[in-house]
C-alpha cells in the first residue's frame, strides 16, 4: 500500500495530472486575480497605483541620482541628447526589474505565515502562493514596462531587441520561483527572515547597476557585482529597451543554468518542509 | 442541483487523487465498495524546542527522530463502506479532531496509511478559505477552485449556492460586512454544493441556526440518502444511536472500541458514568453534561433560547397545589404533569417534543419524545400548538431530578429549540428501598414439595 502522497508535491500524483494541473491553473489564475485586485482594493485609486507608484519613486531617483549626485553614464547616441529624460528612461528600466525582485523577496517570507488558514483548516496547495505572488509583481513590472516602451516609442527610440524582453526576464524569473518557495518555507520556521530581506532588498538596490552602469565600476569589481542575480538581468534589460546595444547572451545561458538549480533547490526545501508548516504558523 | 453527476465526479480534488493509486487493487478484493479506510493510521505531534530543529528534522529526517513524540492518534483501522455513517465518539482530547483533521487531508499521518475515495466535504472550518476583503460572489469562486472546482461548474451551480445561502441581495458585497451567520451560510452552500462522495461533520448534523439549520439538516440528510458516506463526530449518543451505522470509540487516541452504534454507546456511556461519581460530583465538566444529556446537541443551556423558526414559548410542570417552588411528588403516586407550548412554521411539518429526566448528577433516567412515541402534534393555523406528557405515579426514587425540554423536527433529530435543565423536581419514597426507580415487579411464591433426592434428576427435563 502506498502512503498518501503530499499534497504539496504537485507531481506526485502521476495519475490525471492533467485534471490536476488545470485545476491548479484555475487556482493560480484566481489567487493572481486576487493579488492584484486585492492589494488596492477599496482605495480610491485603485490600479492607478500601480502605475502611480513606480513613477513616482523614478521622479525621487531621477532627482537625487541624476541632478543631486550625477553618476558617469556612457554617451549613447540618441539617450545623451535627452538628458535628464534619457537618464530618467535608463534608471526606470533598472528599477522596474529591481521592483519585480524586491517586491517578491520582500513578500515571500510572510505568504504562508499570513494565510494560517490555508495551512490548518483547508487542504491548499500552499505551492501556489509564492508562484501567485510571482505572477502578481511581474503583472506590475509589466504595466511599467508598457509606460516605457510607450514614452520610448514617443521619442522614437525603438529597438528591435525590446522584442526580446520576456526571454531576457524569463531566467530571473525562474530564480526567482526558486527564492520565494525557499523564502516562504524558511519564513515559517525563522520569523527573521523577513526582517532579513528587508534589508537585502535595499542592499540590492545600491549593489546592482541601477542609478550607475556596470561599466562605470573599476574592472576589478566588476566579476563580483556580476554575482548580485539583478546585475545581468538590469543590464541586458537597459540594452535591449534602452540602448539596443548587443545582448550579452553567453552570460545569460550560465545564468539560466543557475537558475535552474535554485528554482529546483527552492522547491525541494518547499516539499521537505511542507509537513511541518503546520507546527510552525 | 445535482442535474450533472458526470461532471462532478470527472473533476477529481486533492482528497479523490491521492488515492487513485490504491483503486484498482483495492476495488478488486473487497466487495462493497469502500469510501474510507484507515489502517494503522497514526499521528504523532513532535515537541521541538526550537524551530531551527524542527527545520533540521524536516530536512534530514531520522537523524533526531522523535525527541518528544505526543501520539494524538495510534494505531486507528477501521473500514466505512460508500454510503454507511460511522459515529465518532470519545471525550475531548481523545484524538477526534486528530481523525477528522486526517481525513479532510489538512493534516498528515505520522504512520500508517488512509485511503479517501471520494471528494471530501469538511464541514470543520466552514469559511476558512474566505478571504474578507472580497465579494461573496469573488469567494465563491475562490472556494470552490480551492475544493478543485473548475468556473465552469460553478458558474453553472452559482444561482443554487447563491440562492440556497439566502444571500442575493448581498453576494456583492466584501465577505467581511456579512454576519457569522452568513458567512456560515455561504459556507455551507459551497461545501456541500458539488455532491461530496464524503461528508465529513463535527458535532452539530446542521449549520447556523433558525430556518437555515433546518435547511442545513435537511441537505445533509438528503446527500446521506443520494449515498454520500458520512463521519461525525458527536457528544449526542441519541445521534449516534440514530443515524449511524457503525461507531468508533476513541480513548486516549486509540480505538477502544468499533462496533455497532448500541454497544458503543453504551459502553461509552457505561465508561463516562464510571467516572462521574469519582470525579464528577460537585460541578461537571461541560462535555460530560453534554454526552449524558444524551437527547440533543447544545448549543447553550440557556433555558430561554429562541432559535429560529420553530420554538418553544413554555415548559410547564403542573402541580395540584399551583405552587411556585420545587415540585415535590410522592413516589408512586403523584403524577409528574408536564406542559410544553411551542410555535412552529406552519409550513414545516409537525415537530417533535422531546423530554428528558436525568439525575442530579447529570445521569439520563429516562427519555422519549412524541415521535418516538408515536404522536404527531397538533397545531393551530399560526403554527402554535401544546404537548402535555403524564407520568402517572411516578416511579422514581428519592432524590432531585432534572428535566429538560427539546423541540425537533419530525425525526428526534435535528433540534430547533431547547430549555436544558428547565425544571427541577424532587421525588421522595418511603420504605428503605434502594435505587433510582421502583420497577414493576411480582413476587410469586410456591411451596416446594419435598422431593427424593434420587428423582431430583428424573425431574429436571
Amino acid at each position: 500500500m502506498s502512503p498518501r502522497p503530499d499534497p504539496a508535491r504537485l507531481g506526485t500524483a502521476a495519475l490525471h495530472w492533467p485534471t490536476l494541473l488545470r485545476s491548479r491553473w484555475a487556482l493560480l489564475r484566481q489567487l493572481l486575480v486576487r493579488e492584484v485586485l486585492g492589494r488596492y482594493r477599496g482605495s480610491w485609486l485603485g490600479l492607478g497605483w500601480t502605475l502611480l507608484t513606480p513613477l513616482l519613486m523614478l521622479l525621487i531617483y531621477a532627482f537625487v541620482f541624476g541632478v543631486v549626485l550625477p553618476a558617469r553614464w556612457p554617451a549613447v547616441p540618441g539617450v545623451a541628447e535627452l538628458g535628464l529624460l534619457g537618464f530618467a528612461l535608463t534608471l526606470f528600466a533598472g528599477l522596474i526589474v529591481f521592483n519585480l525582485f524586491a517586491e517578491v523577496l520582500g513578500r515571500a517570507p510572510t505568504l504562508i505565515t499570513s494565510q494560517p488558514n490555508y495551512v490548518k483548516k483547508v487542504v491548499f496547495p500552499l505551492a501556489l502562493l509564492p508562484l501567485a505572488a510571482l505572477g502578481a509583481a511581474l503583472f506590475h513590472a509589466l504595466v511599467s514596462f508598457g509606460v516605457l516602451l510607450a514614452v520610448l516609442g514617443l521619442l522614437g527610440l525603438w529597438h528591435w531587441q525590446a522584442l526580446l524582453l520576456p526571454l531576457l526576464l524569463a531566467p530571473m524569473l525562474l530564480a526567482l520561483a526558486g527564492l520565494a518557495w525557499l523564502l516562504a518555507a524558511l519564513g515559517v520556521f525563522v520569523r527573521d527572515t523577513a526582517q532579513f530581506m528587508g534589508m537585502v532588498t535595499t542592499a540590492l538596490l545600491f549593489m546592482s547597476p541601477i542609478f550607475y552602469p556596470l561599466s562605470a565600476l573599476p574592472p576589478a569589481m566588476q566579476p563580483w557585482l556580476l554575482l548580485n542575480p539583478l546585475t545581468l538581468p538590469v543590464e541586458a534589460v537597459r540594452a535591449a529597451l534602452i540602448w539596443g546595444t548587443p545582448l550579452p547572451w553567453g552570460a545569460l545561458g550560465w545564468y539560466t543554468l543557475v537558475a535552474a538549480a535554485v528554482a529546483v533547490l527552492g522547491w525541494t526545501f518547499f516539499a521537505r518542509t511542507r509537513p511541518g508548516f503546520a507546527d510552525g504558523v | 442541483m445535482g442535474c450533472e453527476g458526470h461532471r462532478a465526479q470527472g473533476l477529481p480534488s486533492l482528497q479523490s487523487l491521492h488515492l487513485m493509486t490504491v483503486t484498482a487493487s483495492a476495488t478488486a478484493s473487497s466487495s462493497p465498495p469502500l469510501a474510507l479506510r484507515a489502517q494503522g493510521l497514526s499521528k504523532a505531534y513532535t515537541l521541538h524546542s526550537h524551530p531551527w530543529r524542527r527545520l533540521r528534522h524536516l530536512l534530514w529526517r531520522g537523524h533526531a527522530a522523535t525527541e518528544h513524540s505526543f501520539w494524538a492518534l495510534r494505531e486507528v483501522s477501521f473500514a466505512l463502506p460508500r454510503g454507511e455513517v460511522l459515529g465518532v465518539v470519545g471525550r475531548n482530547g481523545a484524538g477526534k479532531s486528530t481523525l477528522l483533521q486526517l481525513l479532510c487531508g489538512t493534516l498528515q499521518p505520522s504512520a500508517g496509511t488512509l485511503e479517501v475515495r471520494g471528494r471530501v466535504a469538511a464541514l470543520l472550518e466552514l469559511g476558512a478559505g474566505f478571504n474578507p476583503d472580497f465579494s461573496g460572489r469573488e469567494n465563491v469562486f475562490m472556494n470552490a477552485a480551492i475544493l478543485g472546482i473548475g468556473p465552469e461548474l460553478v458558474r453553472e451551480r452559482f444561482e443554487d449556492i447563491v440562492a440556497f445561502a439566502g444571500l442575493q441581495a448581498f453576494i456583492d458585497q466584501p465577505v467581511r460586512t456579512y454576519s457569522s451567520g452568513m458567512y456560515m451560510r455561504l459556507a455551507f452552500a459551497v461545501a456541500t454544493a458539488f455532491e461530496p462522495d464524503i461528508l465529513i461533520i463535527d458535532e452539530a448534523l446542521s449549520v447556523g441556526d433558525g430556518a437555515f439549520a433546518r435547511k442545513s439538516f435537511d441537505r445533509i440528510m438528503a446527500l446521506k440518502e443520494r449515498g454520500a458516506t458520512i463521519l461525525f463526530c458527536s457528544h449526542s449518543m441519541f445521534h449516534i444511536e440514530a443515524i449511524c451505522t457503525q461507531a468508533l470509540w476513541l480513548e486516549a487516541g486509540r480505538v477502544q472500541l468499533l462496533d455497532e452504534p448500541q454497544r458503543v454507546t453504551r459502553a461509552y456511556q457505561a465508561a463516562l458514568d464510571g467516572n462521574n461519581g469519582a470525579v464528577v460530583s460537585a460541578a461537571p465538566a461541560p462535555a460530560m453534561a453534554a454526552a449524558t444529556a444524551a437527547a440533543m446537541p447544545e448549543t447553550a443551556s440557556d433555558s430561554t433560547m429562541v432559535t429560529g423558526q420553530a420554538r418553544l414559548l413554555q415548559v410547564r410542570c403542573t402541580q395540584p397545589d399551583g405552587g411556585v417552588q420545587v415540585p415535590l411528588l410522592q413516589s408512586g403516586l403523584d403524577t409528574l404533569a408536564l406542559q410544553v407550548d411551542f410555535v412552529a412554521d406552519p409550513l414545516l411539518p409537525a415537530p417533535a417534543v422531546g423530554v428528558v429526566i436525568e439525575t442530579a448528577q447529570h445521569q439520563t433516567v429516562f427519555s422519549t419524545s412524541t415521535a418516538l412515541d408515536g404522536v404527531v402534534l397538533q397545531r393551530n393555523a399560526a403554527g402554535s400548538g401544546q404537548a402535555q406528557l403524564q407520568l402517572p405515579a411516578l416511579p422514581l426514587m428519592t432524590g432531585s431530578y432534572w428535566l429538560s425540554v427539546f423541540l425537533t423536527c419530525e425525526r428526534t433529530l435535528h433540534v430547533y429549540d431547547h430549555a436544558t435543565h428547565c425544571l427541577r423536581f424532587e421525588v421522595c419514597h418511603s420504605g428503605p428501598h434502594q435505587g433510582l426507580v421502583f420497577l414493576p415487579r411480582r413476587w410469586n411464591q410456591q411451596t416446594v414439595p419435598v422431593v427424593p433426592v434420587s428423582a431430583a434428576n428424573g425431574a429436571r427435563a
